[in-house]
């Protein structure tokens, strides 16, 4: 299991950097958002001036609001283009973090499936180790009644044990 | 600073800015220590801005052939807090990298503990049991 906790060392500390770094991009697209509707809600103000003075109701504060807004507009538009500026190295921290844990979680299906094989691989040869001692009971059971002197007068593979051994084939069914 | 598990998630159960102990997913358990941070950074900043004011004073009143006593009271003070905030930010790094730490330890636990008991099913059905 050691490789398998390397790699799972290695995957819960890229899943926990992917974690962060796409913890830092919401955070970094809702301060964009938050600057962008800013601006909206400006023009919005804008326009709604814009209309009052068109209709002949505008007032000299509003004027100087109108001015006002101007500024803050441009003022915010910089600041949204820094704001979305910085969202895409993170963007790219963010994906290339994903990209690790995938690599290294498809490396852990990897070392699970040798692991796997590994462990069935040395149960077989337990189980094998157990019918040898199993034939040799059997062949002494056998001599004791008289069942003649070779192995096979006292023990005989089953069709499917022998169809695996000589034929190289599973038996039918499996 | 103590990892727990509940419900088969990890949490952080620590003591906040504000001296309230809490329990927080990791990941808002360094957040809000980086908010801690932050402030006592800020806190850094006044400080630095405080001891510039105070040497232009300090040579003002040298100048000046007034005393300095004050000045020089006020800046051991400051240093002394500057030196303070030092090692609670300091401490406070350490505790979001010892956070990455335990939370990835007990994740990496949890996924080869998933590995084990899925290899322990597949081998269930070939159990040699009493007969080994």
């Amino acid at each position: 299991m050691t490789v398998i906790n390397e790699i799972a060392a290695r995957v819960s500390a890229a899943k926990f950097r992917a974690a962060e770094a796409e913890d830092a991009l919401a955070v970094a697209q809702e301060k964009a958002n938050a600057l962008a509707s800013k601006i909206a809600n400006a023009r919005a103000r804008q326009q709604a001036i814009t209309v009052a003075r068109l209709e002949g109701e505008g007032t000299e504060a509003e004027a100087a609001e109108f001015a006002a807004l101007t500024g803050d507009i441009e003022l915010l538009t910089s600041m949204h283009e820094d704001a979305n500026n910085a969202l895409q190295p993170l963007g790219r921290v963010a994906l290339a973090a994903n990209n690790d844990v995938l690599a290294l979680t498809q490396s852990l299906d990897r070392a699970t499936a040798e692991a796997t094989y590994q462990a069935i691989a040395a149960r077989t040869a337990e189980i094998e180790a157990l019918l040898c001692k199993a034939i040799a009971s059997q062949f002494a059971a056998g001599q004791a009644i008289g069942r003649g002197p070779l192995i096979s007068n006292s023990w005989r593979m089953t069709a499917d044990l022998d169809r695996i051994v000589r034929v190289n084939a599973l038996p039918e069914g499996s | 600073m103590k990892v727990e598990i509940i419900a088969g998630q990890i949490f952080i159960a620590m003591t906040g800015a504000d001296g309230r102990k809490r329990t927080l997913p990791p990941l808002a358990a360094i957040t809000e220590t980086r908010a801690v941070i932050h402030t006592l950074q800020s806190e850094r900043t006044a400080i630095e801005a405080e001891a510039a004011t105070i040497v232009t004073g300090m040579r003002q009143s040298l100048t000046d052939g007034t005393d300095t006593s004050a000045h020089r009271m006020r800046m051991a003070e400051l240093k002394n807090l500057d030196a303070e905030l030092n090692t609670r930010i300091n401490t406070a790094n350490e505790q979001i990298n010892h956070i990455r730490a335990a939370t990835t330890r007990v994740e990496a636990e949890g996924i080869a503990a998933a590995v084990q008991a899925e290899i322990d099913d597949i081998l269930k059905p070939l159990d040699t049991g009493a007969f080994a």
